[in-house]
Protein backbone atom coordinates (compact mmCIF):
# COMPACT_ATOMS: atom_id res chain seq x y z
CA UNK A 1 0.00 0.00 0.00
CA UNK A 2 2.53 2.75 -1.19
CA UNK A 3 1.48 6.48 -0.51
CA UNK A 4 -0.32 5.94 2.78
CA UNK A 5 2.91 8.17 4.49
CA UNK A 6 2.04 10.75 2.38
CA UNK A 7 -1.13 10.84 3.72
CA UNK A 8 0.46 11.32 7.23
CA UNK A 9 2.34 14.22 5.66
CA UNK A 10 -1.10 15.78 4.94
CA UNK A 11 -2.65 15.27 7.94
CA UNK A 12 1.09 16.94 9.60
CA UNK A 13 0.40 19.84 7.86
CA UNK A 14 -3.15 20.32 8.94
CA UNK A 15 -2.05 21.50 12.42
CA UNK A 16 1.38 22.12 14.16
CA UNK A 17 -0.01 20.94 16.79
CA UNK A 18 0.15 17.53 15.61
CA UNK A 19 3.38 16.19 17.21
CA UNK A 20 2.79 12.05 15.89
CA UNK A 21 0.22 10.72 14.21
CA UNK A 22 -0.93 7.21 12.35
CA UNK A 23 -2.96 5.16 10.28
CA UNK A 24 -4.00 2.04 11.36
CA UNK A 25 -6.56 -0.39 9.89
CA UNK A 26 -9.38 -1.42 11.48
CA UNK A 27 -7.93 -4.62 13.39
CA UNK A 28 -4.88 -2.76 14.62
CA UNK A 29 -2.39 -3.21 12.35
CA UNK A 30 -0.75 0.03 11.12
CA UNK A 31 -0.55 1.35 7.85
CA UNK A 32 1.14 4.13 8.45
CA UNK A 33 3.00 6.23 11.32
CA UNK A 34 5.45 9.28 11.48
CA UNK A 35 8.92 8.03 12.26
CA UNK A 36 12.18 9.77 13.37
CA UNK A 37 11.71 12.41 16.36
CA UNK A 38 8.05 12.38 16.27
CA UNK A 39 7.55 8.38 16.13
CA UNK A 40 4.48 7.49 16.69
CA UNK A 41 5.19 4.93 19.76
CA UNK A 42 1.64 2.94 20.81
CA UNK A 43 2.09 -0.63 20.67
CA UNK A 44 0.95 -3.25 18.52
CA UNK A 45 -1.13 -4.58 21.81
CA UNK A 46 -2.30 -0.58 22.47
CA UNK A 47 -3.26 -0.47 19.29
CA UNK A 48 -5.93 -3.78 18.95
CA UNK A 49 -7.18 -2.67 21.87
CA UNK A 50 -7.53 1.09 21.20
CA UNK A 51 -9.27 -0.28 17.91
CA UNK A 52 -11.63 -2.35 19.00
CA UNK A 53 -12.71 0.69 21.47
CA UNK A 54 -14.96 1.97 18.75
CA UNK A 55 -16.72 -0.72 18.60
CA UNK A 56 -18.18 0.15 21.64
CA UNK A 57 -18.10 4.09 21.14
CA UNK A 58 -20.90 5.09 24.15
CA UNK A 59 -18.65 3.64 26.98
CA UNK A 60 -15.32 4.80 26.08
CA UNK A 61 -15.64 8.20 28.26
CA UNK A 62 -16.09 6.14 31.26
CA UNK A 63 -12.93 4.30 31.12
CA UNK A 64 -10.64 6.64 29.14
CA UNK A 65 -8.11 5.08 26.57
CA UNK A 66 -4.60 4.14 26.93
CA UNK A 67 -1.77 5.10 24.04
CA UNK A 68 1.69 5.23 23.88
CA UNK A 69 1.25 3.95 27.35
CA UNK A 70 -0.38 7.39 28.61
CA UNK A 71 -3.92 7.19 29.88
CA UNK A 72 -6.20 9.53 28.68
CA UNK A 73 -9.66 10.83 29.66
CA UNK A 74 -11.98 10.66 26.81
CA UNK A 75 -14.18 13.66 28.00
CA UNK A 76 -15.87 13.58 24.34
CA UNK A 77 -16.71 10.63 21.54
CA UNK A 78 -18.59 11.25 18.59
CA UNK A 79 -20.05 8.37 16.29
CA UNK A 80 -17.37 7.67 15.02
CA UNK A 81 -14.52 10.13 16.63
CA UNK A 82 -12.85 9.47 20.13
CA UNK A 83 -11.43 12.78 21.70
CA UNK A 84 -8.79 12.09 24.13
CA UNK A 85 -7.06 14.68 26.29
CA UNK A 86 -4.67 14.76 29.73
CA UNK A 87 -3.55 18.23 31.04
CA UNK A 88 -1.84 19.75 27.77
CA UNK A 89 -1.73 16.76 25.19
CA UNK A 90 -4.52 14.50 24.01
CA UNK A 91 -5.25 12.77 20.62
CA UNK A 92 -8.49 12.58 18.28
CA UNK A 93 -8.85 9.32 16.44
CA UNK A 94 -11.67 8.99 13.86
CA UNK A 95 -12.80 5.56 11.99
CA UNK A 96 -13.10 5.43 8.11
CA UNK A 97 -14.83 2.10 6.89
CA UNK A 98 -11.29 0.05 7.33
CA UNK A 99 -8.94 2.72 9.18
CA UNK A 100 -8.67 4.92 11.99
CA UNK A 101 -6.45 7.82 11.75
CA UNK A 102 -4.86 8.90 14.70
CA UNK A 103 -3.51 12.35 15.74
CA UNK A 104 -1.59 12.90 19.13
CA UNK A 105 -1.55 16.82 19.52
CA UNK A 106 0.03 18.85 22.35
CA UNK A 107 -1.99 22.38 22.13
CA UNK A 108 -4.60 24.31 23.95
CA UNK A 109 -8.24 23.64 23.54
CA UNK A 110 -7.71 26.15 20.22
CA UNK A 111 -5.21 24.29 18.88
CA UNK A 112 -7.40 21.48 19.30
CA UNK A 113 -10.48 22.24 17.31
CA UNK A 114 -7.95 22.70 14.29
CA UNK A 115 -6.25 19.28 15.18
CA UNK A 116 -9.94 17.49 14.93
CA UNK A 117 -10.98 19.40 11.93
CA UNK A 118 -7.52 17.65 10.17
CA UNK A 119 -8.36 14.75 11.50
CA UNK A 120 -11.93 14.33 10.38
CA UNK A 121 -10.78 16.10 7.00
CA UNK A 122 -8.42 13.41 6.51
CA UNK A 123 -10.59 10.26 7.60
CA UNK A 124 -14.07 11.69 5.18
CA UNK A 125 -11.29 11.51 2.44
CA UNK A 126 -10.23 7.82 3.63
CA UNK A 127 -14.24 6.69 3.30
CA UNK A 128 -14.14 8.64 0.47
CA UNK A 129 -11.81 6.90 -1.47
CA UNK A 130 -13.76 3.90 -0.19
CA UNK A 131 -11.20 3.05 2.55
CA UNK B 1 -6.53 29.37 9.89
CA UNK B 2 -9.13 31.48 8.30
CA UNK B 3 -10.80 32.97 11.30
CA UNK B 4 -10.05 36.35 11.92
CA UNK B 5 -8.67 37.43 15.20
CA UNK B 6 -10.08 40.08 17.88
CA UNK B 7 -7.64 42.07 19.96
CA UNK B 8 -8.95 41.27 23.38
CA UNK B 9 -8.88 44.69 24.16
CA UNK B 10 -10.89 46.18 21.49
CA UNK B 11 -13.64 43.59 21.45
CA UNK B 12 -16.48 44.10 23.52
CA UNK B 13 -18.48 40.73 23.62
CA UNK B 14 -21.70 40.35 24.63
CA UNK B 15 -22.38 37.30 27.25
CA UNK B 16 -25.60 35.48 26.59
CA UNK B 17 -26.87 33.59 29.61
CA UNK B 18 -30.55 32.01 29.07
CA UNK B 19 -32.46 29.80 32.55
CA UNK B 20 -35.81 28.69 32.88
CA UNK B 21 -36.43 31.02 35.85
CA UNK B 22 -34.18 34.15 34.16
CA UNK B 23 -32.37 35.26 31.54
CA UNK B 24 -29.09 36.90 31.93
CA UNK B 25 -26.92 39.22 29.45
CA UNK B 26 -24.66 41.71 29.72
CA UNK B 27 -21.03 42.68 28.72
CA UNK B 28 -17.64 40.52 28.83
CA UNK B 29 -15.89 42.14 31.33
CA UNK B 30 -17.97 43.25 33.53
CA UNK B 31 -18.56 41.75 37.30
CA UNK B 32 -22.08 41.16 36.92
CA UNK B 33 -24.83 40.99 33.86
CA UNK B 34 -26.55 44.38 33.04
CA UNK B 35 -29.82 42.63 32.51
CA UNK B 36 -31.29 39.67 34.35
CA UNK B 37 -35.07 39.51 32.78
CA UNK B 38 -37.53 37.03 33.85
CA UNK B 39 -37.98 34.07 31.17
CA UNK B 40 -41.67 34.36 31.11
CA UNK B 41 -42.96 36.64 28.71
CA UNK B 42 -46.67 37.93 28.68
CA UNK B 43 -48.00 37.41 25.49
CA UNK B 44 -51.38 38.81 24.62
CA UNK B 45 -54.17 37.60 22.09
CA UNK B 46 -55.33 40.65 20.21
CA UNK B 47 -59.34 41.26 20.53
CA UNK B 48 -60.66 40.20 17.11
CA UNK B 49 -62.36 42.62 15.60
CA UNK B 50 -64.77 40.42 13.65
CA UNK B 51 -66.85 43.07 11.61
CA UNK B 52 -63.84 44.82 10.01
CA UNK B 53 -62.49 41.66 9.22
CA UNK B 54 -65.85 40.37 7.45
CA UNK B 55 -66.29 43.80 5.30
CA UNK B 56 -62.45 43.69 4.38
CA UNK B 57 -62.86 39.61 3.24
CA UNK B 58 -65.89 40.75 1.33
CA UNK B 59 -64.32 43.44 -0.52
CA UNK B 60 -61.73 40.96 -1.57
CA UNK B 61 -64.19 38.48 -2.62
CA UNK B 62 -62.65 36.11 0.13
CA UNK B 63 -64.62 35.04 2.91
CA UNK B 64 -62.90 31.60 3.57
CA UNK B 65 -60.37 33.11 6.08
CA UNK B 66 -61.87 35.71 8.33
CA UNK B 67 -60.10 34.54 11.31
CA UNK B 68 -57.71 37.72 12.71
CA UNK B 69 -53.88 37.71 11.53
CA UNK B 70 -53.30 40.78 14.02
CA UNK B 71 -50.04 40.59 15.92
CA UNK B 72 -49.87 39.10 19.33
CA UNK B 73 -48.88 41.92 21.86
CA UNK B 74 -45.54 40.14 23.60
CA UNK B 75 -44.15 41.69 26.96
CA UNK B 76 -41.11 41.65 28.34
CA UNK B 77 -39.31 42.45 31.62
CA UNK B 78 -40.29 42.49 35.25
CA UNK B 79 -41.92 45.90 34.71
CA UNK B 80 -43.87 44.85 32.11
CA UNK B 81 -45.23 41.20 33.14
CA UNK B 82 -46.56 41.92 36.32
CA UNK B 83 -49.22 44.46 34.99
CA UNK B 84 -52.90 42.49 35.15
CA UNK B 85 -54.21 42.16 31.49
CA UNK B 86 -56.95 40.73 29.57
CA UNK B 87 -56.42 37.88 27.36
CA UNK B 88 -52.82 37.16 28.42
CA UNK B 89 -50.81 34.46 29.48
CA UNK B 90 -47.57 33.45 30.83
CA UNK B 91 -45.13 31.68 28.12
CA UNK B 92 -41.88 30.34 29.18
CA UNK B 93 -39.61 30.19 26.03
CA UNK B 94 -37.70 27.33 27.75
CA UNK B 95 -38.11 23.67 28.85
CA UNK B 96 -35.94 21.21 31.08
CA UNK B 97 -32.84 23.38 30.52
CA UNK B 98 -33.41 23.49 26.71
CA UNK B 99 -35.27 26.34 24.33
CA UNK B 100 -38.64 25.62 23.43
CA UNK B 101 -40.21 28.17 21.76
CA UNK B 102 -37.94 30.05 19.43
CA UNK B 103 -40.40 32.69 18.35
CA UNK B 104 -40.15 33.72 21.92
CA UNK B 105 -36.48 33.35 22.64
CA UNK B 106 -35.71 35.56 19.21
CA UNK B 107 -38.21 38.26 21.63
CA UNK B 108 -36.68 38.21 23.97
CA UNK B 109 -32.91 38.61 22.03
CA UNK B 110 -34.12 41.51 20.77
CA UNK B 111 -35.36 42.77 23.37
CA UNK B 112 -31.94 42.36 25.15
CA UNK B 113 -30.05 43.92 22.31
CA UNK B 114 -32.70 46.92 21.79
CA UNK B 115 -33.89 47.71 25.98
CA UNK B 116 -30.91 46.61 28.53
CA UNK B 117 -27.81 46.55 25.61
CA UNK B 118 -28.33 49.45 23.66
CA UNK B 119 -26.08 47.37 21.06
CA UNK B 120 -26.20 47.11 17.33
CA UNK B 121 -25.89 43.37 17.25
CA UNK B 122 -23.86 43.21 14.26
CA UNK B 123 -21.43 44.89 16.37
CA UNK B 124 -20.65 42.82 18.64
CA UNK B 125 -19.30 39.00 19.63
CA UNK B 126 -21.69 36.96 21.49
CA UNK B 127 -21.04 34.31 23.90
CA UNK B 128 -24.17 32.08 24.46
CA UNK B 129 -24.22 29.43 27.07
CA UNK B 130 -26.34 26.21 26.95
CA UNK B 131 -27.32 23.64 29.60
CA UNK B 132 -24.59 20.21 29.53
CA UNK B 133 -27.55 17.49 27.61
CA UNK B 134 -27.91 20.80 24.74
CA UNK B 135 -28.51 18.60 21.60
CA UNK B 136 -27.06 19.27 18.53
CA UNK B 137 -30.26 20.42 16.33
CA UNK B 138 -30.72 22.81 18.98
CA UNK B 139 -27.19 24.08 19.17
CA UNK B 140 -26.85 24.36 15.07
CA UNK B 141 -30.72 26.27 14.90
CA UNK B 142 -28.93 28.66 17.67
CA UNK B 143 -25.83 29.50 15.62
CA UNK B 144 -27.70 29.86 12.37
CA UNK B 145 -30.52 32.01 14.34
CA UNK B 146 -27.62 34.08 15.80
CA UNK B 147 -25.29 34.24 12.43
CA UNK B 148 -28.62 34.63 10.14
CA UNK B 149 -31.12 36.80 11.62
CA UNK B 150 -29.16 38.94 14.48
CA UNK B 151 -26.09 39.19 11.85
CA UNK B 152 -23.53 38.51 14.69
CA UNK B 153 -19.62 39.20 13.69
CA UNK B 154 -19.04 35.97 15.57
CA UNK B 155 -20.38 33.64 18.36
CA UNK B 156 -19.36 30.68 20.81
CA UNK B 157 -21.18 28.41 22.92
CA UNK B 158 -20.08 27.10 25.41
CA UNK B 159 -21.50 25.02 28.48
CA UNK B 160 -23.19 26.78 31.31
CA UNK B 161 -21.73 24.33 33.98
CA UNK B 162 -17.64 24.91 32.52
CA UNK B 163 -18.65 28.54 32.59
CA UNK B 164 -19.92 28.13 36.11
CA UNK B 165 -16.61 26.17 36.94
CA UNK B 166 -14.17 29.08 35.43
CA UNK B 167 -16.09 31.69 37.71
CA UNK B 168 -15.06 29.74 40.53
CA UNK B 169 -11.75 30.07 39.44
CA UNK B 170 -10.90 26.48 38.49
CA UNK B 171 -11.32 24.25 35.54
CA UNK B 172 -11.88 20.95 36.96
CA UNK B 173 -15.33 20.53 39.36
CA UNK B 174 -17.80 18.34 40.27
CA UNK B 175 -20.68 20.78 39.06
CA UNK B 176 -23.91 20.60 41.44
CA UNK B 177 -26.23 22.72 39.20
CA UNK B 178 -29.80 23.53 41.26
CA UNK B 179 -32.01 26.00 39.59
CA UNK B 180 -35.70 26.62 39.12
CA UNK B 181 -36.59 23.89 36.28
CA UNK B 182 -33.69 21.60 36.99
CA UNK B 183 -31.05 19.91 39.20
CA UNK B 184 -28.72 18.33 37.55
CA UNK B 185 -24.61 17.06 38.54
CA UNK B 186 -22.25 17.75 35.22
CA UNK B 187 -18.24 16.60 35.96
CA UNK B 188 -16.48 19.00 34.31
CA UNK B 189 -12.48 18.35 33.70
CA UNK B 190 -9.79 20.02 32.25
CA UNK B 191 -12.52 23.04 30.94
CA UNK B 192 -14.48 20.00 29.44
CA UNK B 193 -17.94 18.69 30.75
CA UNK B 194 -18.26 14.92 30.64
CA UNK B 195 -21.44 14.93 28.85
CA UNK B 196 -21.98 11.04 29.34
CA UNK B 197 -21.77 11.88 32.94
CA UNK B 198 -24.73 14.22 33.60
CA UNK B 199 -27.32 13.50 35.26
CA UNK B 200 -30.63 15.64 36.34
CA UNK B 201 -33.48 15.47 37.47
CA UNK B 202 -36.53 17.97 37.57
CA UNK B 203 -36.23 18.38 41.11
CA UNK B 204 -35.59 22.58 41.58
CA UNK B 205 -36.99 26.10 42.70
CA UNK B 206 -40.59 25.51 41.03
CA UNK B 207 -40.97 21.94 42.90
CA UNK B 208 -40.30 23.51 46.14
CA UNK B 209 -42.53 26.33 44.87
CA UNK B 210 -45.28 24.06 44.64
CA UNK B 211 -44.54 22.31 47.77
CA UNK B 212 -45.16 25.34 49.09
CA UNK B 213 -48.38 26.16 47.34
CA UNK B 214 -49.54 22.95 48.63
CA UNK B 215 -48.57 23.10 52.36
CA UNK B 216 -50.72 26.61 52.15
CA UNK B 217 -53.50 25.04 50.98
CA UNK B 218 -53.39 22.32 53.35
CA UNK B 219 -53.26 25.31 56.07
CA UNK B 220 -56.11 26.84 54.34
CA UNK B 221 -54.09 29.88 54.08
CA UNK B 222 -55.47 32.09 50.87
CA UNK B 223 -52.79 32.61 48.98
CA UNK B 224 -53.47 36.72 47.20
CA UNK B 225 -51.47 38.01 44.47
CA UNK B 226 -50.72 41.67 44.89
CA UNK B 227 -52.12 43.04 41.60
CA UNK B 228 -55.50 42.05 43.38
CA UNK B 229 -55.31 44.10 46.83
CA UNK B 230 -55.98 47.91 46.58
CA UNK B 231 -55.27 48.03 50.73
CA UNK B 232 -55.04 46.50 53.90
CA UNK B 233 -55.24 46.78 57.46
CA UNK B 234 -52.82 45.89 60.01
CA UNK B 235 -54.21 43.22 62.19
CA UNK B 236 -52.53 40.46 64.69
CA UNK B 237 -50.36 37.43 63.75
CA UNK B 238 -53.01 34.51 63.08
CA UNK B 239 -55.60 36.50 62.70
CA UNK B 240 -57.94 36.85 59.14
CA UNK B 241 -56.80 39.36 57.27
CA UNK B 242 -58.38 42.26 56.44
CA UNK B 243 -57.98 43.56 52.57
CA UNK B 244 -59.93 45.39 50.20
CA UNK B 245 -60.17 44.43 46.47
CA UNK B 246 -58.74 46.65 43.78
CA UNK B 247 -61.69 47.07 41.55
CA UNK B 248 -61.89 47.33 37.68
CA UNK B 249 -59.42 44.96 36.93
CA UNK B 250 -59.21 42.95 34.08
CA UNK B 251 -60.42 39.43 33.43
CA UNK B 252 -56.64 37.65 33.82
CA UNK B 253 -56.18 34.47 32.68
CA UNK B 254 -55.35 31.42 35.14
CA UNK B 255 -51.75 31.32 33.92
CA UNK B 256 -51.24 34.94 35.05
CA UNK B 257 -52.52 34.61 38.31
CA UNK B 258 -51.00 31.16 38.84
CA UNK B 259 -47.43 33.19 38.22
CA UNK B 260 -48.13 36.07 40.40
CA UNK B 261 -49.51 33.69 43.38
CA UNK B 262 -45.73 31.71 41.96
CA UNK B 263 -44.19 35.40 43.01
CA UNK B 264 -45.04 35.07 46.18
CA UNK B 265 -43.89 31.67 46.87
CA UNK B 266 -40.68 32.35 45.85
CA UNK B 267 -40.13 35.27 47.83
CA UNK B 268 -41.26 33.18 50.51
CA UNK B 269 -39.02 30.16 50.51
CA UNK B 270 -36.13 32.59 49.68
CA UNK B 271 -36.84 33.97 52.83
CA UNK B 272 -38.01 31.01 55.15
CA UNK B 273 -36.86 27.60 53.83
CA UNK B 274 -33.71 25.91 55.83
CA UNK B 275 -32.19 22.77 55.39
CA UNK B 276 -30.73 20.58 58.60
CA UNK B 277 -27.27 20.03 58.16
CA UNK B 278 -27.40 16.23 58.93
CA UNK B 279 -30.33 14.22 57.64
CA UNK B 280 -33.76 15.19 59.56
CA UNK B 281 -33.98 14.66 63.25
CA UNK B 282 -37.81 15.07 64.79
CA UNK B 283 -36.62 16.62 68.06
CA UNK B 284 -34.35 19.45 66.06
CA UNK B 285 -37.16 19.93 63.60
CA UNK B 286 -39.65 20.95 66.95
CA UNK B 287 -37.27 22.85 68.45
CA UNK B 288 -36.45 25.03 65.57
CA UNK B 289 -37.55 28.40 66.35
CA UNK B 290 -40.66 29.70 63.89
CA UNK B 291 -40.32 32.65 61.50
CA UNK B 292 -43.38 34.56 60.78
CA UNK B 293 -43.89 35.75 57.17
CA UNK B 294 -46.28 38.12 56.01
CA UNK B 295 -48.63 37.80 53.44
CA UNK B 296 -48.96 40.49 50.58
CA UNK B 297 -52.64 40.88 51.88
CA UNK B 298 -51.65 41.51 55.39
CA UNK B 299 -52.01 37.78 57.44
CA UNK B 300 -48.80 37.11 58.91
CA UNK B 301 -48.03 33.50 60.26
CA UNK B 302 -45.38 31.85 61.47
CA UNK B 303 -44.03 28.65 60.41
CA UNK B 304 -41.74 26.33 62.39
CA UNK B 305 -41.44 22.68 61.28
CA UNK B 306 -42.54 23.82 57.64
CA UNK B 307 -39.01 25.56 57.00
CA UNK B 308 -36.90 22.72 57.53
CA UNK B 309 -39.50 19.99 55.82
CA UNK B 310 -40.60 21.31 52.81
CA UNK B 311 -36.66 21.79 50.81
CA UNK B 312 -36.16 18.15 52.78
CA UNK B 313 -38.04 16.88 49.07
CA UNK B 314 -34.45 17.68 47.62
CA UNK B 315 -32.49 15.00 50.09
CA UNK B 316 -34.77 12.88 50.76
CA UNK B 317 -37.82 12.23 48.59
CA UNK B 318 -40.50 10.54 50.48
CA UNK B 319 -40.96 14.24 51.75
CA UNK B 320 -42.28 15.54 48.30
CA UNK B 321 -46.10 15.49 49.20
CA UNK B 322 -48.27 12.70 47.38
CA UNK B 323 -49.11 14.51 44.30
CA UNK B 324 -45.75 14.37 42.81
CA UNK B 325 -44.75 11.26 40.79
CA UNK B 326 -41.93 9.56 42.12
CA UNK B 327 -40.03 7.46 39.70
CA UNK B 328 -37.23 8.79 37.74
CA UNK B 329 -36.39 11.24 40.27
CA UNK B 330 -33.02 11.25 42.66
CA UNK B 331 -31.96 13.25 45.48
CA UNK B 332 -28.96 15.97 44.91
CA UNK B 333 -26.21 13.35 46.97
CA UNK B 334 -27.72 10.20 44.45
CA UNK B 335 -27.33 12.48 41.42
CA UNK B 336 -23.80 13.64 42.54
CA UNK B 337 -22.62 10.01 43.46
CA UNK B 338 -24.14 8.85 40.62
CA UNK B 339 -22.66 11.31 38.20
CA UNK B 340 -19.04 10.82 39.54
CA UNK B 341 -19.44 6.84 39.10
CA UNK B 342 -20.03 7.34 35.72
CA UNK B 343 -16.80 9.07 35.05
CA UNK B 344 -13.64 7.81 33.96
CA UNK B 345 -12.03 5.94 37.32
CA UNK B 346 -8.93 8.24 37.31
CA UNK B 347 -10.45 11.40 37.49
CA UNK B 348 -12.97 10.47 40.86
CA UNK B 349 -10.45 11.43 43.11
CA UNK B 350 -10.03 15.48 41.78
CA UNK B 351 -14.50 15.35 41.14
CA UNK B 352 -14.77 14.61 44.90
CA UNK B 353 -12.35 16.93 46.09
CA UNK B 354 -13.79 19.49 43.82
CA UNK B 355 -17.56 19.26 44.07
CA UNK B 356 -18.95 23.04 43.62
CA UNK B 357 -22.80 24.16 44.23
CA UNK B 358 -24.29 26.57 41.92
CA UNK B 359 -27.55 28.11 40.86
CA UNK B 360 -30.21 29.92 42.21
CA UNK B 361 -32.29 27.29 44.12
CA UNK B 362 -28.72 26.54 45.90
CA UNK B 363 -29.20 29.36 47.90
CA UNK B 364 -31.19 27.66 50.59
CA UNK B 365 -29.81 27.78 54.09
CA UNK B 366 -27.68 24.58 54.56
CA UNK B 367 -27.75 23.54 51.17
CA UNK B 368 -24.17 23.39 51.39
CA UNK B 369 -23.65 21.58 54.54
CA UNK B 370 -26.37 19.16 54.15
CA UNK B 371 -24.59 18.13 50.74
CA UNK B 372 -21.69 17.68 51.81
CA UNK B 373 -23.12 15.38 54.53
CA UNK B 374 -25.09 13.20 52.28
CA UNK B 375 -21.97 12.80 49.67
CA UNK B 376 -19.73 11.72 52.50
CA UNK B 377 -21.83 8.96 53.26
CA UNK B 378 -21.93 8.01 49.52
CA UNK B 379 -18.47 8.49 48.39
CA UNK B 380 -15.62 5.71 49.46
CA UNK B 381 -13.97 6.42 52.43
CA UNK B 382 -10.67 7.07 51.30
CA UNK B 383 -11.49 9.96 49.24
CA UNK B 384 -11.32 13.64 50.16
CA UNK B 385 -14.27 15.57 49.99
CA UNK B 386 -14.50 18.96 49.50
CA UNK B 387 -17.47 21.05 48.72
CA UNK B 388 -17.25 24.71 47.58
CA UNK B 389 -20.09 27.34 46.97
CA UNK B 390 -19.78 30.51 45.70
CA UNK B 391 -20.22 33.02 48.97
CA UNK B 392 -22.41 35.63 47.77
CA UNK B 393 -26.29 35.31 46.39
CA UNK B 394 -25.09 36.86 43.15
CA UNK B 395 -22.43 34.56 42.58
CA UNK B 396 -24.29 31.99 42.44
CA UNK B 397 -27.35 32.81 40.55
CA UNK B 398 -24.84 34.57 37.88
CA UNK B 399 -22.64 32.00 38.11
CA UNK B 400 -22.54 30.95 34.49
CA UNK B 401 -23.30 34.51 33.21
CA UNK B 402 -19.71 35.54 35.46
CA UNK B 403 -17.80 33.00 33.81
CA UNK B 404 -18.88 33.79 30.44
CA UNK B 405 -17.99 37.55 31.11
CA UNK B 406 -14.28 35.88 32.10
CA UNK B 407 -14.13 33.49 29.05
CA UNK B 408 -15.64 36.29 26.87
CA UNK B 409 -12.70 38.97 27.66
CA UNK B 410 -9.52 36.47 27.57
CA UNK B 411 -7.24 37.08 25.28
CA UNK B 412 -6.22 33.71 24.41
CA UNK B 413 -10.24 33.21 23.84
CA UNK B 414 -10.12 35.84 21.09
CA UNK B 415 -8.77 32.97 18.80
CA UNK B 416 -11.49 30.34 19.32
CA UNK B 417 -14.71 32.87 18.32
CA UNK B 418 -16.56 31.42 15.55
CA UNK B 419 -16.20 34.18 12.86
CA UNK B 420 -18.98 35.42 10.40
CA UNK B 421 -16.60 34.32 7.36
CA UNK B 422 -16.19 30.37 9.02
CA UNK B 423 -19.77 30.01 9.09
CA UNK B 424 -20.38 31.11 5.65
CA UNK B 425 -18.01 28.87 4.95
CA UNK B 426 -18.90 25.78 6.42
CA UNK B 427 -22.62 26.51 7.97
CA UNK B 428 -24.17 25.84 11.04
CA UNK B 429 -22.20 22.65 11.58
CA UNK B 430 -19.65 24.42 12.18
CA UNK B 431 -20.83 25.11 15.98
CA UNK B 432 -20.03 21.28 16.67
CA UNK B 433 -16.42 20.97 15.60
CA UNK B 434 -15.37 24.40 17.23
CA UNK B 435 -17.72 24.65 20.24
CA UNK B 436 -17.16 21.19 21.41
Amino acid sequence: MAGWDDYINILLQKSSAIKRAAIIGTDGSIWARTNDGGAFRATDAELKKFAALFANIKSVPGTGADLEGVHYIVPRVEEKLIFGKKEQTGFFAAKTNQAIVIAMYEGDNAQSAAVRAGVEYLASYLESAGY
Amino acid sequence: MSGAVYGGDEVSGLVFDAGSQSFRVGFAGEEYPKGDIPSYIAVQEPLPDEVIEKDEAMEEGDTSKVQTKREKNFFIGTTKIIVPRARTTMENFMKEGLIEDWDLFEKIVEHSYENILYSNPAEHPVLFSESAWNDRARREKLTELMFEKFQVPAYYLSKNVVLSCFAQGRTHGLMVDSGASQTSVVPVFDGYAITHAVVKCPLGGDVIADQLAHMLEQQKVDLVPTYKIAGKEEVNEGDPPKWTAKKNLPEVTPSYDKFMKKMILEDMAASMLQLCDTNIDMEYVDKLPSTPYSFPNGFTEEFGAERIKLPECLFDLSYLKADMKREGLMTVAQMAATSANLADIDIRPTLFSNVTVTGGNSLILGFTERLNYALATKCPPTIKLRVFAAPTQAERKYGAWIGGSILGSLGTFQQMWISKAEYDETGKTIVDKKCP
